[in-house]
């Protein structure tokens, strides 16, 4: 590994960063997915979260909670992420798209019911819902990693379990 | 069957990401010296600059003379959530206060100044101007350390004569001003109910105290009479919304607008319209959208079995949400989402649908129409600059006449602009009128709007000011400026020119 040539100083810091990246990389990169519905982009999204966080870590390790540093790295990334796309050609999107995913018919096809209407929400919906319901956070916690108010996280979460009952059957949400 | 959390955890359990150990050791190091770069680049630009800089303020701001709104007229402000940027280092960003021009220009961050002894509060949020728009009411946390910590407050607009309202964490949320200031109704995150207060703290009183177990109270709007308070009902167990209306001292609830009238969808957010009649809201119908809606509150009291709430906007592909009424109530201003863009818009809207230049829209109007205007933009808000929906007008100053039109829309600098163009420097005496609205075409000396020319144009028709300023009794003079402007940028593309009438005095 890396960490064996640096100093002991940071030697330690470093094996901080490892237990916290072997620990928290598959579960950023799980939230990604859900948010994405793209294993390469959330791969990236996961990459890129876990080496901000390394850039900071002599920071990041004090705070209370660096999983939820992280996690709010990983959202703003998707942010990102969208905003790139909404600028890009439409050409681009789709050539990327067919890249990433193949075949829209197959795609739709291999896809599950539950990423088919999580990745049929608006952003805003999945990335509350997957906060909340997946990630176990609360509305005020969600909103401070969404960066909106509580009320508005309940409001999202409340219409993408709504969306969920009709696509999938009102036992489910 | 699974929850929603089950479900997902399936999708996700058998995933395992690529190896990156390697990857983020690179990514990190790469952004390691992208930074250093950055800021010694910083530094060179800065030490190049500030001479320059000097010679900017000292010749270029002087060369520009007034400013809009620097004139004494008061264009309207708009208070909304923006990040604070007193959060310590390493922490989430908590939200604060912001006000700005309803253009968008002149942002600052409200600091507030608490009584001695008291604390000064974090993550100040939901923000409603009081009626007189000399205050602000808002929920902040008394303990920056605690996430349940919320109350009620209240301060001046310039972040003055702070006070807590409510004590023991209420959770307050969607604050609003009775229309003669001496109420503020709220629902709390505690109990799920609407209750009121008065702005010093006396007469807290919960008014759904019938909700049921599974139901939840938000959104609370006082009719302009303050007799009556409409809000919405959301029932947690169906999710199920109903936009219901109750008399200000919580008696007498009843339905207004139930889901089905929306197709099955639910609403949210009501507003009342200054003079009573309408009530817009946000609503999803029967797709995935929240769309702005329109509901005839005379009609339904007058028993109007015909009645039904009608669609404003068609918000796809993205959300309109947050309805606000402005310009007098012949606007509703409202939060256009789309793919994490936030934009103020705004349509006109009378009894029978949708205005606008072109006349009354057939249908709902969908983003990118022209009978939208764009108000404001760049909303932000949270660590990942995710923009804020929160935002609240304020209303006209002492609802005297002589304002720009309220809220005056991305138009209002303009409006300020126009003013000072047309040689009126303040506002005038009471009983002063001065109306300015943009509109396309050319005015005729007659004051007609001739649509076939459809240049905007600033028309301010400006009556008896200087009669009245001096003492003299009101005559019925007026005088129509026109002035050609960039209808999208509201610059100025010529001097005012007198078209009708001579100015008094």
């Amino acid at each position: 590994m890396n960490h064996q040539a640096v100093t002991g100083a940071q030697h330690t810091v470093d094996l901080d960063f490892e237990s916290f990246f072997r620990e928290e990389h598959p579960r950023v990169f799980r939230l990604a997915y859900l948010l994405t519905g793209d294993r390469a982009e959330a791969a990236d999204i996961a990459q890129e979260a876990m080496a901000r966080v390394l850039e900071r870590w002599d920071q990041v390790r004090t705070m209370g909670s660096p999983g939820g540093y992280l996690v709010r790295v990983a959202v703003h990334l998707h942010h990102r992420r969208l905003r790139r796309l909404r600028l890009r050609p439409r050409e681009e999107i789709a050539g990327r798209a067919a890249v990433a995913d193949g075949d829209p018919a197959a795609v739709a096809a291999t896809r599950t019911d539950v990423m088919r209407v999580l990745l049929s929400l608006p952003a805003g919906q999945r990335q509350a819902l997957v906060l909340t319901e997946w990630l176990g956070l609360d509305s005020a916690e969600a909103g401070r990693t969404l960066g909106i108010r509580p009320s508005s996280v309940r409001a999202r979460v409340h219409r993408a379990r709504s969306v969920f009952r009709d696509e999938l059957g009102a036992d489910y949400a | 069957m699974p929850d929603i959390r089950e479900l997902l955890e399936r999708e996700v359990a058998p995933l395992a990401p690529p190896e990156a150990w390697e990857r983020v050791q690179r990514r990190a190091e790469q952004r390691r010296r992208r930074r250093r770069l950055g800021a010694a680049i910083v530094a060179v630009v800065v030490a190049v600059l500030g001479t320059a800089g000097v010679w900017l303020v000292a010749n270029g701001l002087r060369e520009r003379g007034p400013q809009p709104g620097s004139s004494g007229w008061d264009d309207g402000r708009i208070v909304y959530e923006c990040p604070d940027p007193t959060t310590p280092a390493g922490q989430a960003i908590r939200p604060t206060l912001c006000i700005m021009r309803p253009d968008g220009s002149d942002r600052h961050t409200i600091v507030p100044t608490p009584s001695p002894g008291e604390a000064v509060p974090t993550s100040m949020s939901s923000p409603a101007w009081s009626p007189d728009g000399a205050r602000l009411a808002f929920r902040a946390s008394w303990d920056a350390a605690c996430d349940r910590c919320f109350d009620l407050y209240v301060m001046d607009a310039d972040g003055s004569n702070l006070r807590r309202v409510t004590v023991g964490g209420l959770n307050p949320i969607d604050p609003a001003w009775s229309p003669d200031g001496s109420w503020i109704a709220f629902d709390t995150g505690r109990g799920g109910g609407i209750m009121k207060v008065h702005p010093d703290g006396a007469g807290l009183t919960r008014l759904d105290p019938g909700v049921g177990a599974n139901e939840s109270d938000w959104w609370p709007s006082w009719s302009p009479d303050g007799t009556r308070i409409a809000f919405t009902r959301v029932d947690t167990a169906t999710f199920g919304n109903d936009l219901l209306v109750m008399d200000a001292d919580g008696r007498g609830a009843r339905v207004a607008v139930s889901g089905s009238d929306v197709g099955g969808g639910q609403v949210y957010q009501p507003a009342w319209s200054p003079d009573g009649r309408l009530i817009a809201f946000a609503a999803r119908g029967d797709g995935h959208h929240v769309s702005i809606w329109g509901w005839d509150a005379a009609r339904a009291l007058e028993g109007d079995p015909t009645n039904h709430p009608w669609q404003i906007t068609a918000s796809e592909p993205g959300n309109d949400m947050g309805p606000v009424w402005i310009d007098g109530g012949a606007q509703v201003a409202f939060i256009h989402e789309a793919g994490g863009r936030i934009v103020l818009e705004a349509v006109r809207v009378d009894r029978g649908g949708v205005t606008g230049a072109g006349g009354a829209s057939p249908g709902p109007v969908p983003e990118g129409s022209p009978y939208r205007t764009t108000l404001a933009t760049g909303f932000t808000g949270g660590y990942d600059q995710i923009p804020s929906a929160e935002y609240s007008f304020r209303p006209p100053p002492g609802g005297a006449a002589g304002a720009c039109p309220e809220p005056g829309p991305a138009e209002l600098v303009s409006c300020s602009t126009a003013l000072q163009r047309a040689g009126i420097e303040d506002s005038g005496p009471q009983g002063a009128s001065i109306d300015v609205r943009l509109v396309h075409g050319a005015i005729h000396p007659d004051g007609s709007v001739d649509p076939d020319d459809d240049r905007p144009v600033w028309a301010v028709t400006y009556r008896d000011v200087a009669a009245s300023a001096g003492g003299a009794t009101p005559q019925p003079a007026r005088i129509d400026w026109e002035v050609d402007v960039d209808a999208s940028s509201g610059a100025f593309l010529s001097e005012g020119v007198a078209r009708t009438g001579a100015r008094t005095g």
